[in-house]
């Protein structure tokens, strides 16, 4: 029986990218030789399949591992890209009651059984059931969040109930940033809103608003997978910071020059 | 152009990642303080019949409201006081 480490990712409002943020730092944690599994906790509204490119392959779900019907072995989805990631779709014809906390804490122990480093659970948006089942089992928390107000909003509501369920010390990403906004002073920037929120939580990683999110995910391949794509230069960064490297943070600069040397710069940083 | 005359004139509006910034904090701090308006209503009310009995008020002028600096949520009174009522204090 492993420590395996479960980290929930959630955020409080839908729509700020936490299945796309689920599967990136999956597929890249994975990248790095870690045991990776992935657990889609939105009952009812199946998601990560599709970011993950999974969704022809999945045989059984969560609730059929709660109600008995395959082991947690079994339904686990493993990706034939990378052996280390493996995945458990929600139900999609099910809705959030389907799950208590207590049976979430079970399948969850059941994974850590089967030797993982991770454990990542993409949350449903909300703070109802689906929250509370997601968090249930966690003992880190990754909140999620856009530059953009009703997000930050959300996002400080998470944070409090997730201290109210001992969550402490909760990791920000900052996502959809856009940096020329930012310089223009049209829109928040990172140290906004870590201001805004507090140092209740650690800033954990800036992605970018980038095209190559849309792309990857019509073509179920996690951004982080793809060098070229900024998007997915921050969630290897993410990954390498929740492993404990010092990786600086994507900078500001980066994209104000356009050159060539900028272009190569952003190859290796961001 | 017509804005960039109005902007020259009036001097440049503030820019929006600002004005949500200043928006956010104040929206936050009244959901973190987690007190329904009707106690604020009481609070004021109370404050004015505590603090009558040691300061001439004008008790329409009585402001309190919940502000927010980094980590602490303050509860900030602000009002003009006319005279200072000579109170025996046993």
């Amino acid at each position: 029986m492993a420590n395996a480490r479960v980290i929930v990712i959630t955020s409080g409002k839908g729509g700020v990218g936490k299945t796309t943020t689920t599967a990136n730092i999956g597929m890249a944690l994975a990248a790095l030789d870690q045991r990776v599994a992935l657990v889609d906790a939105d009952i009812g509204l199946r998601n990560l399949d599709l970011a993950l490119g999974l969704e022809n392959r999945i045989v059984y779900d969560i609730v059929d591992v709660v109600e008995g019907r395959a082991e947690v072995r079994k339904a686990l989805i493993k990706d034939k890209r990378n052996q280390n990631l493996a995945f458990l779709p929600a139900a999609q014809t099910r809705d959030k009651s389907a799950v208590s906390p207590e049976q979430m804490v079970k399948v969850l122990d059941d994974i850590k059984a089967e030797g993982y480093n991770f454990i990542l659970i993409d949350c449903p948006a909300g703070i109802e059931q689906g929250f509370k089942n997601a968090t249930a089992g966690a003992d880190e928390a990754i909140v999620v969040t856009n530059p953009e107000m009703s997000s930050v909003r959300d996002a400080d509501r998470i944070i409090g109930l997730l201290e109210s369920q001992e969550l402490r010390g909760a990791k920000l990403i900052v996502n959809r940033i856009r940096m020329k906004m930012v310089e223009q002073g049209e829109m928040l920037g990172v140290e906004d809103v870590q201001e805004i929120l507090g140092t209740g939580v650690l800033l954990l990683g800036v992605v970018p608003d980038d095209e190559t999110i849309i792309t990857s995910t019509n073509s179920g391949e996690p951004a982080s997978m793809s060098e070229t794509s900024r998007a997915g230069q921050a969630y290897r960064n993410i990954a390498r910071r929740l492993l404990g490297e010092d990786v600086p943070f994507l900078q500001l600069a980066d994209e104000k020059q356009g050159g060539i040397f900028a272009k190569i710069k952003k190859l290796f940083g961001g | 152009m017509l804005a960039d005359l109005i902007e020259r004139i009036f001097g440049k509006p503030e820019k929006t990642g600002s004005v949500a910034k200043d928006r956010l904090r104040v929206v936050l701090a009244s959901d973190r303080s987690k007190i329904p308006p009707e106690v604020m209503d009481k609070i004021r009310i109370e404050l004015i019949q505590v603090l009558s009995k040691y300061l001439e008020l004008d008790d329409t002028a009585l402001n309190v409201s919940m502000e927010r600096d980094e980590d602490s949520i303050a509860l900030v009174v602000n009002t003009p006081v006319h005279r200072v009522r000579e109170v025996k204090v046993s």
